[in-house]
Protein backbone atom coordinates (compact mmCIF):
# COMPACT_ATOMS: atom_id res chain seq x y z
CA UNK A 1 0.00 0.00 0.00
CA UNK A 2 1.23 3.25 -1.34
CA UNK A 3 1.19 6.47 1.10
CA UNK A 4 -0.17 9.97 -0.63
CA UNK A 5 2.32 12.66 -0.37
CA UNK A 6 1.17 15.40 2.04
CA UNK A 7 1.55 18.23 -0.25
CA UNK A 8 1.36 20.92 2.28
CA UNK A 9 4.13 19.62 4.28
CA UNK A 10 6.49 21.68 2.97
CA UNK A 11 4.93 25.18 3.25
CA UNK A 12 3.81 24.21 7.13
CA UNK A 13 7.85 23.20 7.93
CA UNK A 14 8.21 26.76 6.28
CA UNK A 15 6.17 28.09 8.53
CA UNK A 16 7.74 26.41 11.64
CA UNK A 17 11.19 27.90 10.58
CA UNK A 18 9.80 31.05 10.68
CA UNK A 19 7.75 30.19 13.65
CA UNK A 20 10.69 28.86 15.05
CA UNK A 21 12.72 31.72 14.42
CA UNK A 22 10.35 34.42 15.74
CA UNK A 23 9.60 32.78 19.28
CA UNK A 24 13.58 32.79 19.48
CA UNK A 25 14.10 36.42 18.32
CA UNK A 26 11.82 37.45 20.95
CA UNK A 27 13.22 35.44 23.52
CA UNK A 28 17.02 36.73 22.54
CA UNK A 29 15.83 40.41 23.12
CA UNK A 30 13.34 40.26 26.07
CA UNK A 31 13.84 37.20 28.20
CA UNK A 32 17.52 35.50 27.95
CA UNK A 33 19.45 37.75 30.21
CA UNK A 34 19.29 40.97 28.23
CA UNK A 35 19.24 44.40 29.50
CA UNK A 36 15.01 43.72 28.93
CA UNK A 37 14.99 40.95 30.94
CA UNK A 38 13.68 41.66 33.93
CA UNK A 39 11.47 44.83 32.79
CA UNK A 40 9.65 42.65 30.53
CA UNK A 41 9.41 39.68 33.15
CA UNK A 42 8.41 42.66 35.69
CA UNK A 43 5.87 44.05 32.98
CA UNK A 44 4.45 40.86 32.24
CA UNK A 45 3.50 40.16 35.83
CA UNK A 46 2.15 43.22 36.44
CA UNK A 47 -0.36 42.87 33.19
CA UNK A 48 -1.33 39.64 34.35
CA UNK A 49 -2.23 41.06 37.88
CA UNK A 50 -3.76 43.94 36.52
CA UNK A 51 -5.92 41.73 33.96
CA UNK A 52 -8.86 41.27 36.20
CA UNK A 53 -9.30 44.53 37.10
CA UNK A 54 -9.38 45.45 33.76
CA UNK A 55 -12.31 42.91 32.79
CA UNK A 56 -13.77 44.35 35.56
CA UNK A 57 -14.11 47.69 34.22
CA UNK A 58 -14.57 46.47 30.99
CA UNK A 59 -18.04 45.07 31.98
CA UNK A 60 -19.13 48.33 33.15
CA UNK A 61 -19.10 49.12 29.59
CA UNK A 62 -15.86 51.13 29.18
CA UNK A 63 -13.56 50.88 26.28
CA UNK A 64 -10.25 48.92 26.51
CA UNK A 65 -7.79 51.43 26.00
CA UNK A 66 -9.48 54.28 27.84
CA UNK A 67 -9.82 51.46 30.83
CA UNK A 68 -6.06 50.51 30.69
CA UNK A 69 -4.96 54.31 30.84
CA UNK A 70 -7.50 54.63 33.98
CA UNK A 71 -6.43 51.74 35.45
CA UNK A 72 -2.48 53.17 35.37
CA UNK A 73 -3.91 56.17 36.64
CA UNK A 74 -5.92 54.67 39.64
CA UNK A 75 -3.06 52.48 40.58
CA UNK A 76 -0.53 55.21 40.45
CA UNK A 77 -2.75 57.43 42.33
CA UNK A 78 -3.60 54.80 44.95
CA UNK A 79 0.13 54.18 45.19
CA UNK A 80 0.96 57.03 45.94
CA UNK A 81 -1.84 58.07 48.07
CA UNK A 82 -0.55 54.66 50.26
CA UNK A 83 2.97 55.44 50.51
CA UNK A 84 2.48 59.33 51.76
CA UNK A 85 -0.03 57.97 54.13
CA UNK A 86 2.34 55.09 55.45
CA UNK A 87 5.34 56.78 54.42
CA UNK A 88 5.84 58.59 57.95
CA UNK A 89 5.48 55.51 59.68
CA UNK A 90 7.27 53.11 57.32
CA UNK A 91 9.71 55.67 56.53
CA UNK A 92 10.72 56.19 60.24
CA UNK A 93 10.99 52.14 60.50
CA UNK A 94 12.74 52.46 57.38
CA UNK A 95 15.70 55.28 58.59
CA UNK A 96 16.10 53.43 61.83
CA UNK A 97 16.39 50.49 60.33
CA UNK A 98 19.03 52.04 57.48
CA UNK A 99 21.02 53.96 60.72
CA UNK A 100 20.59 51.13 62.99
CA UNK A 101 21.66 48.34 60.16
CA UNK A 102 25.91 48.71 60.37
CA UNK A 103 25.64 48.94 64.29
CA UNK A 104 23.21 45.42 64.11
CA UNK A 105 25.60 43.86 61.39
CA UNK A 106 28.56 44.69 64.01
CA UNK A 107 27.15 43.44 66.97
CA UNK A 108 26.11 40.18 65.21
CA UNK A 109 29.40 39.70 64.34
CA UNK A 110 30.52 40.26 67.92
CA UNK A 111 27.60 37.74 69.27
CA UNK A 112 28.56 35.16 66.63
CA UNK A 113 32.22 35.55 67.69
CA UNK A 114 31.51 35.20 71.24
CA UNK A 115 29.39 31.55 70.69
CA UNK A 116 32.03 30.29 67.86
CA UNK A 117 35.09 31.25 70.59
CA UNK A 118 32.46 29.28 73.11
CA UNK A 119 31.77 25.84 70.66
CA UNK A 120 35.10 25.66 69.73
CA UNK A 121 36.43 25.60 73.37
CA UNK A 122 34.49 22.44 73.81
CA UNK A 123 34.44 20.78 71.05
CA UNK A 124 38.22 20.88 69.50
CA UNK A 125 36.44 19.19 65.80
CA UNK A 126 35.42 22.76 65.44
CA UNK A 127 38.23 24.63 65.44
CA UNK A 128 38.51 24.75 61.80
CA UNK A 129 35.22 26.48 61.36
CA UNK A 130 35.63 30.47 60.57
CA UNK A 131 32.08 31.31 60.77
CA UNK A 132 32.16 35.01 62.02
CA UNK A 133 34.82 36.19 59.77
CA UNK A 134 32.97 34.62 56.90
CA UNK A 135 29.68 36.78 58.05
CA UNK A 136 32.00 39.60 58.61
CA UNK A 137 33.39 38.99 54.66
CA UNK A 138 30.24 38.71 53.57
CA UNK A 139 28.78 41.81 54.95
CA UNK A 140 31.77 44.39 53.87
CA UNK A 141 31.94 42.85 50.62
CA UNK A 142 28.21 43.10 50.41
CA UNK A 143 28.79 46.97 51.80
CA UNK A 144 31.50 47.57 49.24
CA UNK A 145 29.07 46.54 46.27
CA UNK A 146 26.48 48.66 47.55
CA UNK A 147 28.85 51.79 47.88
CA UNK A 148 30.50 50.71 44.17
CA UNK A 149 27.37 49.77 42.14
CA UNK A 150 25.42 52.25 44.10
CA UNK A 151 25.01 54.92 40.89
CA UNK A 152 24.54 51.53 38.40
CA UNK A 153 22.22 50.65 40.48
CA UNK A 154 19.74 54.06 40.86
CA UNK A 155 20.41 53.80 37.04
CA UNK A 156 18.55 50.39 36.51
CA UNK A 157 16.13 51.11 38.92
CA UNK A 158 15.28 54.40 37.07
CA UNK A 159 15.18 52.19 33.47
CA UNK A 160 12.94 49.80 35.25
CA UNK A 161 10.85 52.64 36.49
CA UNK A 162 10.06 53.54 32.71
CA UNK A 163 10.00 50.42 31.07
CA UNK A 164 7.77 48.31 33.45
CA UNK A 165 4.97 50.40 33.39
CA UNK A 166 5.55 50.79 29.45
CA UNK A 167 5.82 46.89 28.74
CA UNK A 168 2.50 46.45 30.94
CA UNK A 169 0.68 49.13 29.82
CA UNK A 170 1.08 47.63 25.89
CA UNK A 171 0.72 44.21 26.42
CA UNK A 172 -2.56 44.88 27.98
CA UNK A 173 -3.36 46.94 25.23
CA UNK A 174 -2.03 45.14 22.30
CA UNK A 175 -2.05 41.53 23.76
CA UNK A 176 -4.67 39.87 21.59
CA UNK A 177 -3.00 42.23 18.32
CA UNK A 178 0.15 40.21 19.28
CA UNK A 179 -1.66 37.04 20.06
CA UNK A 180 -3.26 36.83 16.82
CA UNK A 181 0.33 38.21 14.68
CA UNK A 182 1.63 34.76 15.98
CA UNK A 183 -1.11 32.65 15.27
CA UNK A 184 -0.52 33.66 11.25
CA UNK A 185 2.65 32.45 11.66
CA UNK A 186 0.92 28.71 13.43
CA UNK A 187 0.58 26.02 10.54
CA UNK A 188 -3.34 25.14 9.79
CA UNK A 189 -2.30 21.81 11.08
CA UNK A 190 -1.13 22.24 15.03
CA UNK A 191 -3.18 25.88 14.92
CA UNK A 192 -6.27 24.68 17.17
CA UNK A 193 -3.83 22.47 19.38
CA UNK A 194 -1.57 25.47 20.16
CA UNK A 195 -4.12 27.64 20.69
CA UNK A 196 -5.60 25.09 23.43
CA UNK A 197 -2.43 24.92 24.56
CA UNK A 198 -1.50 28.55 24.93
CA UNK A 199 -4.82 29.43 26.06
CA UNK A 200 -4.06 27.01 29.34
CA UNK A 201 -1.05 27.55 29.86
CA UNK A 202 -1.86 31.18 30.30
CA UNK A 203 -4.67 30.43 32.37
CA UNK A 204 -2.30 28.31 34.74
CA UNK A 205 -0.01 30.84 34.97
CA UNK A 206 -2.35 33.97 36.05
CA UNK A 207 -4.15 32.13 37.81
CA UNK A 208 -1.22 30.75 39.74
CA UNK A 209 0.14 34.16 39.92
CA UNK A 210 -3.11 36.09 41.08
CA UNK A 211 -3.46 33.45 43.82
CA UNK A 212 -0.08 33.65 45.50
CA UNK A 213 -0.23 37.43 45.34
CA UNK A 214 -3.44 37.38 47.06
CA UNK A 215 -1.56 34.63 49.93
CA UNK A 216 1.10 37.03 50.29
CA UNK A 217 -0.60 40.53 51.08
CA UNK A 218 -2.66 38.06 53.85
CA UNK A 219 0.60 36.36 55.52
CA UNK A 220 2.55 39.68 55.26
CA UNK A 221 -0.48 41.68 57.32
CA UNK A 222 -1.03 38.77 59.56
CA UNK A 223 2.90 38.39 60.63
CA UNK A 224 2.63 42.35 60.28
CA UNK A 225 0.13 42.42 63.12
CA UNK A 226 1.58 39.49 64.99
CA UNK A 227 4.63 41.30 65.26
CA UNK A 228 3.26 44.57 66.34
CA UNK A 229 1.11 42.67 69.25
CA UNK A 230 4.19 41.18 70.27
CA UNK A 231 6.42 44.27 70.68
CA UNK A 232 8.79 43.78 67.85
CA UNK A 233 10.22 46.52 66.35
CA UNK A 234 10.12 47.53 62.49
CA UNK A 235 6.83 45.25 62.55
CA UNK A 236 5.27 46.67 59.60
CA UNK A 237 8.72 46.05 57.52
CA UNK A 238 9.44 43.13 58.47
CA UNK A 239 6.06 42.07 57.90
CA UNK A 240 6.14 43.62 54.21
CA UNK A 241 9.47 41.30 53.74
CA UNK A 242 7.60 38.15 55.35
CA UNK A 243 4.62 38.81 52.31
CA UNK A 244 6.94 39.48 49.44
CA UNK A 245 9.22 36.62 50.35
CA UNK A 246 6.23 34.02 51.00
CA UNK A 247 6.11 34.23 46.71
CA UNK A 248 8.86 32.12 46.70
CA UNK A 249 7.40 28.73 47.28
CA UNK A 250 9.24 26.74 50.11
CA UNK A 251 12.10 28.80 50.78
CA UNK A 252 10.11 32.12 51.12
CA UNK A 253 8.82 31.84 54.75
CA UNK A 254 12.42 30.71 55.77
CA UNK A 255 14.14 33.70 53.77
CA UNK A 256 11.37 36.53 55.22
CA UNK A 257 11.85 34.80 58.84
CA UNK A 258 15.42 35.08 58.83
CA UNK A 259 15.85 38.89 59.34
CA UNK A 260 13.02 38.76 61.91
CA UNK A 261 15.08 36.05 64.02
CA UNK A 262 18.33 37.50 63.48
CA UNK A 263 17.11 40.99 65.15
CA UNK A 264 15.93 38.59 68.23
CA UNK A 265 18.79 36.37 68.18
CA UNK A 266 21.80 39.63 67.87
CA UNK A 267 19.84 42.69 69.38
CA UNK A 268 20.56 43.07 73.10
CA UNK A 269 17.38 44.59 74.09
CA UNK A 270 15.44 41.88 71.62
CA UNK A 271 16.51 38.72 73.05
CA UNK A 272 12.99 38.44 75.01
CA UNK A 273 11.30 39.00 72.14
CA UNK A 274 12.57 36.04 70.35
CA UNK A 275 9.99 33.27 71.32
CA UNK A 276 7.12 35.41 71.37
CA UNK A 277 8.10 36.27 67.19
CA UNK A 278 9.05 32.71 66.56
CA UNK A 279 5.02 31.71 68.05
CA UNK A 280 3.93 34.70 65.88
CA UNK A 281 5.82 33.35 62.88
CA UNK A 282 5.03 29.93 63.39
CA UNK A 283 1.04 30.39 64.09
CA UNK A 284 1.11 32.63 60.25
CA UNK A 285 2.64 29.82 58.34
CA UNK A 286 0.39 27.06 59.99
CA UNK A 287 -2.53 29.62 59.27
CA UNK A 288 -1.17 29.53 55.68
CA UNK A 289 -0.68 25.85 55.42
CA UNK A 290 -3.95 25.22 56.95
CA UNK A 291 -5.87 27.81 55.77
CA UNK A 292 -4.67 30.16 52.83
CA UNK A 293 -2.39 28.01 50.51
CA UNK A 294 -5.13 25.61 50.85
CA UNK A 295 -8.25 27.70 50.02
CA UNK A 296 -6.33 30.32 47.99
CA UNK A 297 -4.16 28.38 45.90
CA UNK A 298 -5.48 25.02 46.17
CA UNK A 299 -4.50 22.02 43.87
CA UNK A 300 -3.39 24.76 40.65
CA UNK A 301 0.55 23.30 41.31
CA UNK A 302 0.04 18.83 41.20
CA UNK A 303 3.81 18.68 41.16
CA UNK A 304 6.57 16.61 43.31
CA UNK A 305 7.85 19.01 46.24
CA UNK A 306 11.16 18.29 45.24
CA UNK A 307 10.45 19.10 41.79
CA UNK A 308 9.05 22.13 42.33
CA UNK A 309 12.18 23.08 44.81
CA UNK A 310 14.31 22.08 41.88
CA UNK A 311 12.69 24.39 39.45
CA UNK A 312 12.77 27.34 42.22
CA UNK A 313 16.72 26.87 42.93
CA UNK A 314 17.22 26.80 38.79
CA UNK A 315 14.59 29.74 38.59
CA UNK A 316 16.87 31.63 40.77
CA UNK A 317 20.29 30.68 39.05
CA UNK A 318 18.64 32.48 36.61
CA UNK A 319 17.01 35.24 36.94
CA UNK A 320 16.98 35.96 40.51
CA UNK A 321 13.81 36.58 42.79
CA UNK A 322 11.94 37.11 39.47
CA UNK A 323 12.89 33.71 38.17
CA UNK A 324 11.97 32.20 41.67
CA UNK A 325 8.73 33.41 41.66
CA UNK A 326 8.12 32.73 37.85
CA UNK A 327 10.10 29.32 37.93
CA UNK A 328 7.01 27.22 39.21
CA UNK A 329 4.12 28.95 36.87
CA UNK A 330 6.44 28.08 34.42
CA UNK A 331 6.81 24.59 34.99
CA UNK A 332 3.03 24.42 35.64
CA UNK A 333 2.71 25.57 31.88
CA UNK A 334 5.34 23.04 30.54
CA UNK A 335 3.41 20.24 32.59
CA UNK A 336 -0.20 21.51 30.77
CA UNK A 337 2.24 21.54 27.53
CA UNK A 338 3.48 17.80 27.95
CA UNK A 339 -0.15 16.36 29.16
CA UNK A 340 -1.81 18.20 26.02
CA UNK A 341 0.69 16.26 23.20
CA UNK A 342 0.29 13.16 25.77
CA UNK A 343 -3.10 13.33 25.29
CA UNK A 344 -2.82 13.65 21.69
CA UNK A 345 -0.51 10.98 21.10
CA UNK A 346 -2.00 8.11 23.50
CA UNK A 347 -5.85 9.32 24.64
CA UNK A 348 -7.44 11.14 21.41
CA UNK A 349 -10.72 10.27 22.22
CA UNK A 350 -12.77 10.79 25.62
CA UNK A 351 -14.93 7.72 26.64
CA UNK A 352 -18.56 8.93 25.69
CA UNK A 353 -20.36 11.41 28.43
CA UNK A 354 -23.04 10.45 30.54
CA UNK A 355 -26.51 9.57 29.01
CA UNK A 356 -29.09 12.49 29.46
CA UNK A 357 -32.01 10.46 27.33
CA UNK A 358 -33.68 11.65 24.41
CA UNK A 359 -34.86 15.33 24.08
CA UNK A 360 -38.83 15.82 24.43
CA UNK B 1 -17.18 42.12 10.10
CA UNK B 2 -19.56 41.80 6.92
CA UNK B 3 -19.62 37.74 7.50
CA UNK B 4 -19.88 37.91 11.05
CA UNK B 5 -22.81 39.81 10.85
CA UNK B 6 -24.52 37.80 8.38
CA UNK B 7 -24.01 35.13 10.49
CA UNK B 8 -26.93 34.28 12.43
CA UNK B 9 -25.06 33.46 15.81
CA UNK B 10 -23.81 37.31 15.76
CA UNK B 11 -26.91 38.85 13.88
CA UNK B 12 -28.34 40.14 16.94
CA UNK B 13 -25.02 42.12 18.16
CA UNK B 14 -24.55 45.77 17.92
CA UNK B 15 -21.99 47.51 15.70
CA UNK B 16 -19.55 47.68 18.80
CA UNK B 17 -20.07 44.35 19.69
CA UNK B 18 -19.66 43.57 16.21
CA UNK B 19 -16.28 45.38 16.25
CA UNK B 20 -14.91 44.02 19.58
CA UNK B 21 -16.14 40.01 18.02
CA UNK B 22 -14.31 41.33 15.01
CA UNK B 23 -10.72 41.48 17.36
CA UNK B 24 -11.43 37.94 19.18
CA UNK B 25 -11.79 35.61 15.57
CA UNK B 26 -8.90 34.31 13.81
CA UNK B 27 -9.02 33.81 10.22
CA UNK B 28 -7.60 31.31 8.46
CA UNK B 29 -6.76 30.23 5.00
CA UNK B 30 -7.37 26.44 3.42
CA UNK B 31 -6.08 25.03 0.14
CA UNK B 32 -7.78 22.45 -1.88
CA UNK B 33 -8.36 18.97 0.16
CA UNK B 34 -6.26 20.50 3.13
CA UNK B 35 -8.11 18.89 6.46
CA UNK B 36 -9.47 21.74 8.85
CA UNK B 37 -10.13 19.09 11.62
CA UNK B 38 -10.56 15.46 11.82
CA UNK B 39 -12.90 13.48 13.71
CA UNK B 40 -12.63 11.91 17.04
CA UNK B 41 -9.86 15.10 17.92
CA UNK B 42 -10.31 17.46 20.30
CA UNK B 43 -12.30 20.30 19.18
CA UNK B 44 -13.11 23.58 21.05
CA UNK B 45 -13.86 26.48 18.29
CA UNK B 46 -16.43 26.93 15.44
CA UNK B 47 -15.39 27.86 11.41
CA UNK B 48 -17.60 30.48 9.69
CA UNK B 49 -17.31 30.06 5.85
CA UNK B 50 -16.09 33.56 4.53
CA UNK B 51 -15.26 32.07 1.04
CA UNK B 52 -15.08 28.41 -0.50
CA UNK B 53 -16.75 24.90 0.33
CA UNK B 54 -15.42 22.64 3.03
CA UNK B 55 -16.83 19.17 3.02
CA UNK B 56 -18.12 17.57 6.02
CA UNK B 57 -17.05 14.02 6.48
CA UNK B 58 -17.58 11.02 8.54
CA UNK B 59 -14.89 8.29 8.51
CA UNK B 60 -16.46 4.84 9.28
CA UNK B 61 -14.54 1.74 8.08
CA UNK B 62 -14.52 0.67 5.20
CA UNK B 63 -16.21 3.65 3.78
CA UNK B 64 -16.25 7.58 4.26
CA UNK B 65 -19.47 9.51 4.17
CA UNK B 66 -19.82 12.85 2.58
CA UNK B 67 -22.64 14.06 5.15
CA UNK B 68 -22.98 17.69 3.77
CA UNK B 69 -21.19 20.19 1.31
CA UNK B 70 -20.83 24.03 3.20
CA UNK B 71 -20.41 27.08 1.01
CA UNK B 72 -20.06 31.01 2.17
CA UNK B 73 -21.93 31.79 4.94
CA UNK B 74 -22.28 28.51 6.40
CA UNK B 75 -20.55 27.66 9.70
CA UNK B 76 -19.57 24.50 11.52
CA UNK B 77 -18.03 23.23 14.88
CA UNK B 78 -20.65 25.33 16.88
CA UNK B 79 -21.30 22.15 19.25
CA UNK B 80 -17.62 22.48 20.93
CA UNK B 81 -18.12 25.68 21.89
CA UNK B 82 -20.40 24.80 24.48
CA UNK B 83 -19.54 21.00 25.36
CA UNK B 84 -17.33 20.55 27.98
CA UNK B 85 -14.14 18.24 26.13
CA UNK B 86 -15.90 18.26 22.89
CA UNK B 87 -14.42 15.46 20.26
CA UNK B 88 -15.17 16.34 16.76
CA UNK B 89 -17.77 14.51 15.55
CA UNK B 90 -16.94 14.41 11.72
CA UNK B 91 -13.94 16.00 9.67
CA UNK B 92 -13.98 19.00 7.87
CA UNK B 93 -11.95 19.39 4.47
CA UNK B 94 -11.98 22.28 2.15
CA UNK B 95 -12.70 21.15 -1.63
CA UNK B 96 -11.79 24.32 -2.93
CA UNK B 97 -9.42 27.33 -1.54
CA UNK B 98 -11.94 28.39 1.65
CA UNK B 99 -11.25 31.20 3.62
CA UNK B 100 -12.78 30.90 7.43
CA UNK B 101 -13.15 32.46 10.32
CA UNK B 102 -12.63 30.55 13.82
CA UNK B 103 -14.09 31.21 16.97
CA UNK B 104 -13.27 29.23 19.83
CA UNK B 105 -14.14 28.66 23.36
CA UNK B 106 -11.19 30.46 25.83
CA UNK B 107 -12.47 33.29 23.46
CA UNK B 108 -16.38 33.17 24.14
CA UNK B 109 -15.32 32.91 28.18
CA UNK B 110 -13.45 35.97 27.64
CA UNK B 111 -16.27 37.39 26.02
CA UNK B 112 -18.62 36.23 29.18
CA UNK B 113 -16.18 37.79 31.20
CA UNK B 114 -15.51 41.54 29.99
CA UNK B 115 -18.93 41.77 28.00
CA UNK B 116 -21.60 39.43 29.61
CA UNK B 117 -24.73 41.20 27.87
CA UNK B 118 -22.45 40.70 24.58
CA UNK B 119 -21.79 36.82 25.86
CA UNK B 120 -25.31 35.68 26.58
CA UNK B 121 -26.48 37.33 23.05
CA UNK B 122 -24.09 34.99 21.07
CA UNK B 123 -25.17 32.07 23.80
CA UNK B 124 -28.98 32.37 23.24
CA UNK B 125 -28.59 32.78 19.36
CA UNK B 126 -25.70 29.45 19.62
CA UNK B 127 -28.59 27.54 22.09
CA UNK B 128 -31.16 28.59 19.35
CA UNK B 129 -28.97 27.26 16.30
CA UNK B 130 -28.28 23.85 18.34
CA UNK B 131 -32.39 23.37 19.03
CA UNK B 132 -32.93 23.95 15.31
CA UNK B 133 -29.98 21.32 14.15
CA UNK B 134 -31.27 18.63 16.91
CA UNK B 135 -35.08 19.23 15.63
CA UNK B 136 -34.24 18.64 12.27
CA UNK B 137 -32.22 15.04 12.80
CA UNK B 138 -34.71 14.06 14.90
CA UNK B 139 -36.99 14.70 11.69
CA UNK B 140 -34.56 12.46 9.84
CA UNK B 141 -34.51 9.85 12.33
CA UNK B 142 -37.92 9.63 12.62
CA UNK B 143 -38.02 9.58 8.86
CA UNK B 144 -35.44 6.83 8.40
CA UNK B 145 -36.89 4.57 11.18
CA UNK B 146 -40.46 5.08 8.78
CA UNK B 147 -38.94 4.03 5.83
CA UNK B 148 -35.59 2.21 6.06
CA UNK B 149 -35.01 2.57 2.36
CA UNK B 150 -34.52 6.64 2.93
CA UNK B 151 -31.45 5.77 5.18
CA UNK B 152 -29.68 3.33 2.55
CA UNK B 153 -30.56 6.25 -0.27
CA UNK B 154 -28.82 8.54 1.87
CA UNK B 155 -26.21 6.29 2.58
CA UNK B 156 -25.95 6.18 -1.46
CA UNK B 157 -26.12 9.65 -2.12
CA UNK B 158 -23.16 10.39 -0.22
Amino acid sequence: MTTRPDPFLKRDLIKLVFMGLSIFGAAVLFILNTPLSGPTLMGLLIAMLLAPGLKYMERLGLARTFTIAMLFVFLFGFITMAVFSISKILGQEWMSFYHKAPFLFEQSVNRLHEIESRWKAQYSILSSLQLSEAFNAWGLKTGDWFRSNGAILMGEIMTWFLLVPLISFFLLKDGQKIQKQFYELVPNRFFERSFLISSRVSNAITSYLRAKMIEAILVGSITAIGLGAVGCPYALVFGTIAGITNIIPYLGPLIGAAPIVALAVFDSGSEHLLIPILIVILIANIIDFLLIFPIVVGNLVQMHPLLLIGVVILGQEYYGLIGMLLSIPIAAAVKVVVQEIHHGIYDPIKTAPKRLGPLI
Amino acid sequence: MEHLKENILFCTLTKRELSLLSRAVYERVYQPDESIFHQNERGFGMYIIASGQVAIRTETAPKEILVTQLGKGSFFGELSLIENESVRSASAVATERASLIGFFKPDLMEILERHPTMGVKILFQLSSVLGQRLMETTDRISRVLQDPRLGSSYDNAA
